[in-house]
């Protein structure tokens, strides 16, 4: 009996969360509206009512801030006529640009990212726009200790796991606030495009910073994006353009308008499109070449971008994000069949605003709220039901607020607090929609920090309440979950003419059930406990004090052992109709990242750059000590991994080569010849150059190859990497 | 298998596979001579569907027989579902392949590979039944399709119901199980009547939600596992009366592969699983043994059942976890074991058939 699923691909498509689901919409939009203000009525009000005590709190803050926002009631009225005016007309009066220099690349190195008391790993566009890099996915896999789990091409999957956790682990914050799919787990990074970001930093545990959301606190590891939006201290324009082997074309505008010193705002649009059919090693026989098949994208995003600064202690900030793609999903290389039709859609949109206010000197007060609307379509014209066309339509909402204030007791205590609500649905809108449990999730989180600072000694601990409750339409009801779980990290300077720290985290944490995990149809369990995870780190950091900036450097290394039970997997019964998710998983995780980074100035020509990051680790499947797989490794963790990046600047022109390697791994099953997916060693180069244009250097040229050697590999079994391509960009500033 | 072992029995096989061209099957009561070996095929996660052989006289396994008897080949493919030996050659399905593998059933040398393709869709194809000179497919896309066993072609196609799986032959009819599996919520219910003769579907027996394994006796009667609708709808046992093509019992008990030998109906666990294969009445489905093994063997995740009926062995297959290789069990008709090896690097071991 053949692994089938009546409903959806999904299990059929290998990587169960993400590929199964669907994407986009036209016509269906306005049936989506009206879903959305039946949602709003006050059937769910009234739920909300019972959870008051938790979010009193919260009405408290936003009573202050309403009382503050009337204060600045003019200020207010303002924006709003510069809102309404709109970025056109003010881009008609062309106002002079300030000085914007895309060569001046400083690349110290930054202390406060390195002697922390986790590990932090952070890239800034001026990096990555050397590398083979389309999305937040391309430059992550750079980062020690990463696994992407990368399905190939432009729209192929793609998920971060931090230290073999898995992927559903990572927590992603756009701008400071959180992004998340409850129905998969999984964000897709392929679909973050780096076109808007200019800071990607990914903190093991969680950002040592006070002022987070509780959200912050709630995974294993944390992915910050930071985007450009509220980098608009000048008005102007970028306009870019790039095109590729296979069909790549990516063209992207951005918009800046600063008002006044109070005002700015952004507005960042990026077309990309790619037919993808790039040739690999066929499987069937040696030195034969098969092309991929249906692996067409096209995807638009825009985002704008307002902030709002009230004077040195106060500021708003406001984001509006929309993503639609449309793309073809290959699936993995089946042998003897070629035939792959299958087509996923998406759309999502979100706005998120965010309120950030010092209170006298002490005392500092974030607020941000988001509202989140993710439609998914896939859909199968070869599934042999009676229509011959398998449809899955998703709708999901999420509406998110956060409160968090910070207070300084002294020069050496200081405390946090944060609280989280997040409403989260999910809906289905196709044949399957009858007894679906149409899931409702009500997630509160609260977190308390306290954080001690010392000369040479940092200490911060952290509990973090959870409280998510799930109603249901149809089917069991989940338990509502809650628990307490903890976090302490710590940071010491032994010598205290020596720039090192040695450091110390330890983190237990959970992730809940996602939609698909406990609602999948026929698949879903809804007595899914959580995930589990417990973390040690004991590191060591060196940032070098040369504050001429002629030779700057940096280096950590980092031991942990990661503990995880209860994973959360999908397991066939009996006939391979009928899948359920079970938590039947432990591992034991121990590992060692190491990162080094070197910048030196030889002349006022010659700038060099090196970073080196590397990982090893030993994972073992301890769940079932008479299972041939136990004590063995787990899927698609290799031993060691690690990646360099040098750059090498001279005057206008910058040259970059960067590297990747992994040894080789194991696909799910045991560690023998068959189960073996080897190992790759990936170069590329680019060469960049700027040009003036009206007495600046505005004019930024790039050509990369990527996959220099052509090398054939895979990250997953059966899904082929691309060989060998060429890209050339180009973008003005205006 | 060391090599030492294997030259032997391969040298006899080629003998044995000169002897016997033709693919003419005794049509009466068959004659069984002991089985010299058995193949198991394993379904694969995904493009690993693995043959392996067991020669039951130097009792060893050799995991990746296809592989090594075929070493130019790439593999079988994604997803072995079902094999079947008739006459001189071995049918192999490989469902999202979508083919069918033809290999010699004494050597295991690659002989076709028949790509089931309706236009420019593939038809996955699930079971495999030899009949009449015949080889009988049942396809997801709602057909039976008919190979020629001299021409290794597909010569027609029979319209059944949705989704067809497991397939019995009783006298000149074939009796398809049509589960409806991938056009949830509305299942198929019915059995197809198919005659071998004629190639065409006769009739349909409304036997009960989603059927899936189907075994006949010779006594007149088929029995269907209609496996329910995984919620409301239990699972159901079903036997049909051939004669009148009537429901002549039915009980609500889950069964997955249900096997008919010695009188009595061996039968699996079913979607729900259970680490035992059962035996019940053919008369009222009373269990005559809630574990058929006697001698405290344990079995995981029974997921294949196949019977030598020559000698009454149970060859039982062991998916265990479904990701790490699956185990092969042999017992003999009381359950006592007779051997247990590792299908390495079979995964989901799932279907047995016997080199005679």
């Amino acid at each position: 009996m053949g692994p089938r699923v009546p409903v959806t691909g999904f299990l059929r498509h290998c990587p169960p969360k993400a590929d199964g689901k669907a994407t986009r919409l036209k016509a269906s939009q306005k049936t989506c509206l009206h879903h959305f203000i039946a949602e709003l009525s006050g059937e769910r009000l009234a739920g909300f009512i019972r959870f008051a005590g938790a979010l009193l709190l919260f009405f408290t803050f936003l009573f202050l801030f309403m009382t503050l926002l009337t204060r600045y009631i003019a200020n207010m009225g303002r924006m709003a006529v510069v809102i309404l005016t709109g970025l056109i007309t003010t881009y008609a009066s062309a106002q002079t640009p300030d000085t914007l220099n895309p060569v001046n690349v400083t690349g110290t190195v930054r202390t406060d990212t390195v002697l922390t008391t986790v590990l932090v790993q952070r890239f800034d566009k001026k990096e990555w726009i050397q590398f083979n890099s389309l999305s937040v996915a391309d430059v992550v896999r750079f980062f020690a200790g990463t696994l992407v789990k990368d399905y190939g091409g432009i729209g192929g999957l793609k998920t971060v796991s931090v230290r073999s956790i898995g992927a559903s682990h990572t927590g992603i914050l756009y701008d400071g606030v959180p992004m998340s799919d409850a129905q998969g787990g999984q964000i897709d990074l392929g679909k973050i495009s780096l076109d808007n970001l200019r800071e990607v930093v990914l903190f093991n545990s969680q950002p040592p910073t006070l002022l987070q959301p509780a959200r912050a606190y709630a995974s294993a590891a944390v992915l910050s994006l930071r985007t450009s939006g509220d980098q608009a201290d000048s008005t102007g324009a970028t306009a870019g353009i790039r095109a590729g082997s296979w069909g790549f074309f990516n063209p992207s505008l951005t918009l800046r308008h600063k008002a006044n010193k109070h005002f700015s705002q952004s507005l960042n649009g990026e077309w990309q499109q790619a037919d993808g059919s790039y040739r690999f090693d066929a499987y069937e026989q040696d030195g034969s070449r098969a092309k991929r098949n249906n692996t067409d994208i096209k995807a638009l995003r825009a985002e704008y971008d307002a902030i709002y600064r009230f004077n040195y202690t106060s500021r708003i900030n406001f984001k509006a994000y929309y993503y639609s793609s449309h793309r073809g999903l290959p699936g993995e290389v089946i042998l003897y069949n070629t035939r792959s039709r299958q087509r996923l859609e998406d759309q999502i949109f979100f706005a998120q605003a965010g309120w950030q206010k010092r209170i006298a000197l002490k005392s500092r007060l974030a607020i941000n709220a988001k509202y989140q609307y993710y439609y998914n379509r896939y859909t199968d014209p070869d599934f042999l039901n009676a229509q011959r066309f398998l449809e899955n339509r998703f709708f999901q909402r999420e509406g998110y607020l956060s409160a968090a204030y910070t207070y300084e007791f002294n020069h050496i205590l200081s405390a946090a607090y944060a609280s989280d609500f997040t409403f989260s649905s999910l809906r289905r809108s196709d044949a399957y929609t009858e007894n679906f449990p149409s899931p409702d999730r009500h997630h509160f989180l609260n977190n308390a920090t306290l954080k001690a600072r010392w000369d040479r000694l940092d200490i911060q601990g952290n509990i973090l309440h959870t409280y998510l409750q799930d109603r249901v339409k149809a089917g069991n009801t989940p338990r509502i979950l809650r628990a307490y779980t903890p976090a302490i990290a710590a940071s010491y300077q032994p010598v205290a003419a020596w720039p090192m720290r040695v450091r110390f985290f330890y983190k237990k944490i959970f992730r809940v059930p996602t939609f698909n995990d406990r609602y999948y149809t026929l698949v879903g369990n809804t007595n899914l406990r959580p995930e589990y995870v417990r973390q040690y780190n004991l590191g060591v950091a060196w940032a070098s004090r040369d504050f001429s900036n002629r030779f700057t450097w940096s280096a950590s290394v980092d031991a942990y052992y990661n503990y995880v039970r209860d994973k959360i997997v999908a397991v066939p019964r009996q006939n391979l109709f009928q899948w359920t998710m079970l938590n039947v998983g432990t591992a034991d995780i121990r590992g060692i990242d190491a990162v080094l980074y070197g910048n030196k100035k030889w002349n006022e020509h010659w700038r060099t750059s090196l970073r080196l990051s590397y990982s090893y680790q030993r994972t073992l499947d301890i769940t079932n000590p008479s299972s041939p797989l136990y004590k063995t490794p787990l899927p698609y963790a290799p031993a060691h991994s690690g990646s360099g990046n040098v750059s090498i600047y001279y005057d206008k022109y910058t040259l970059g080569y960067n590297l990747l390697l992994s040894s080789y791994r194991y696909r799910q099953g045991e560690p023998i010849r068959e189960n073996m997916v080897e190992g790759f060693l990936i170069h590329d180069v680019s060469l960049a150059r700027t040009f003036a244009y009206r007495g600046q250097q505005r004019i930024r040229a790039i050509a990369e190859v990527n996959n220099l050697f052509n090398t054939n590999y895979e990250v997953i079994r059966y899904y082929p990497m691309p060989g060998l391509q060429f890209r050339v960009g180009m973008s003005v500033d205006f | 298998m060391k090599k030492k072992n294997l030259l032997p029995w391969t040298l006899a096989l080629m003998v044995l596979a000169a002897s016997c061209s033709k693919d003419d099957v005794n049509p009466g009561g068959p004659v069984l001579s002991p089985a010299q070996g058995v193949y198991v095929l394993s379904e694969g996660s995904s493009n690993n569907a693995t043959l392996g052989y067991y020669s039951l006289s130097s009792n060893t396994l050799t995991g990746n027989f296809y592989q090594q008897q075929n070493p130019t080949q790439a593999g079988l493919g994604s997803i072995g579902n079902d094999m079947t030996i008739y006459g001189s050659k071995l049918y192999i399905v490989v469902n999202v392949s979508s083919d069918v593998v033809v290999v010699n059933a004494a050597t295991g040398t690659f002989i076709k590979r028949i790509a089931f393709k309706e236009g420019s869709t593939n038809k996955e194809p699930r079971y495999a039944i030899g009949a009449k000179g015949k080889v009988f497919v049942s396809c997801y896309d709602g057909t039976v399709a008919v190979i020629d066993t001299t021409s290794l072609n597909i010569t027609t196609n029979i319209p059944v119901g949705t989704n067809p799986e497991e397939m019995a032959l009783s006298g000149d009819n074939l009796y398809v199980a049509n589960s409806g599996g991938l056009n949830f919520p509305n299942y198929d219910s019915t059995l197809s009547v198919v005659n071998v003769n004629s190639l065409t579907e006769i009739t349909k027996i409304k036997v009960g939600i989603n059927p899936q394994s189907v075994t006949a006796d010779d006594q007149g009667f088929v029995y269907v596992s209609c496996t329910g609708n995984y919620g409301s709808v239990p699972a159901k046992l079903v036997k049909v009366k051939i004669s009148d093509r009537t429901i002549a019992k039915s009980a609500d008990t889950a069964a997955g592969r249900i096997r008919y030998y010695d009188n009595k109906l061996w039968v699996t666990g079913g979607y729900i699983g259970s680490p035992y294969v059962r035996t019940l009445s053919t008369a009222d489905f009373s269990q005559t043994r809630a574990n058929f093994v006697t001698d405290g063997t344990a079995i995981a995740m029974p997921y294949g059942l196949d019977i030598d009926k020559q000698n009454g062995d149970v060859y039982v297959t062991d998916a265990r976890d479904y990701v790490s290789s699956g185990q092969l069990l042999c017992f003999d008709k009381t359950g006592k074991k007779k051997f247990a090896v590792n299908t390495t690097p079979g995964v989901i071991p799932t279907k047995v058939a016997f080199n005679r």
